[in-house]
């Protein structure tokens, strides 16, 4: 499976112990330039420059019909006082996912919003690290044999990027994690 | 979902957002820093917006994102 990733997403995930965990969910992170614009500390910067020359991470070309789809969802974004901002880093993240019909991983609440609301964008997959980290431990990328050591999983990268997960999506996923894992 | 539900389960995931940002940041680290960068850190505090933040005190998104660790505040999504 190939996603796209935007910026928070890649600069908070940097900073995880299991970072190279990534490579057993998906097969090639697609990323907007804008995102690479975004990056500048060593950790974060060494890391982009070994996926790009592993091909793990594709800098994407920004094409016609996808600077369309983000000229749509910018006017989305900008009509609708409603909706927390997205940036044009997510703009672009979006558009490459919904052309290319990929999931899209980001931590952007704006990005998560504007495709719970608009009809037509409720076909891109938006996951963040909760999602992805829960990906990993159902393909038994991270070694889970009880309800501690999934919750363990996600504590480390609490600790890790001083990333919180909302309490109910944190409960419910480790819930159905144990459900689908241990039967329990 | 309808629209109204929707918006009222925004505003509950934001509220409690910013409860936890604001009650986990280091507000003595914050309040020493020169104003643009003070600014931006309150400003995340409230807001959860890291690209706007980041804009606010003159960094790229990595250079705020290292500034708000050591604020010790909390992203929370």
């Amino acid at each position: 499976m190939q996603a796209v990733v935007d910026t928070c997403f890649l600069i908070d995930w940097a900073g995880y112990r299991r970072r190279e965990l990534l490579k057993s969910v998906f097969n090639r992170l697609l990323v907007p330039r804008q995102v690479l614009d975004e990056v500048r500390s060593e950790r974060t910067a060494e890391l982009v420059g070994q996926w790009l020359s592993e091909g793990f991470l594709y800098l994407a070309p920004v094409t016609r019909r996808v600077e369309e789809i983000a000229e749509a969802i910018a006017r989305y974004a900008i009509l609708n006082s409603r909706i927390p901002a997205v940036e044009e880093p997510e703009v672009y993240g979006l558009a490459l996912a919904k052309a290319y019909s990929m999931p899209l991983l980001t931590e952007n609440r704006g990005a998560v919003r504007l495709t719970q609301l608009y009809p037509e964008l409720r076909d891109i997959r938006v996951m963040r690290a909760l999602e992805v980290l829960a990906l990993a431990i159902e393909r038994r990328a991270i070694e889970a044999a009880s309800r501690e050591d999934v919750e363990k999983a996600f504590a480390e990268y609490i600790a890790d990027t001083k990333h919180r997960f909302p309490r109910k999506d944190l409960k419910d996923t480790v819930d159905r994690l144990c459900r689908v894992l241990f039967g329990s | 979902m309808k629209l109204e539900e929707l918006l009222r389960k925004w505003r509950a995931e934001d509220e409690e957002a910013r409860r936890i940002r604001r009650s986990e940041a280091d507000w003595s680290f914050i309040e020493k820093q020169p104003p643009r960068i003070k600014a931006a850190l309150k400003y995340y505090v409230e807001a959860g917006d890291m690209w706007v933040a980041s804009r606010i005190a003159g960094l790229t998104v990595d250079e705020f994102n290292e500034l708000r660790k050591k604020a010790n505040i909390p992203v929370v999504a």
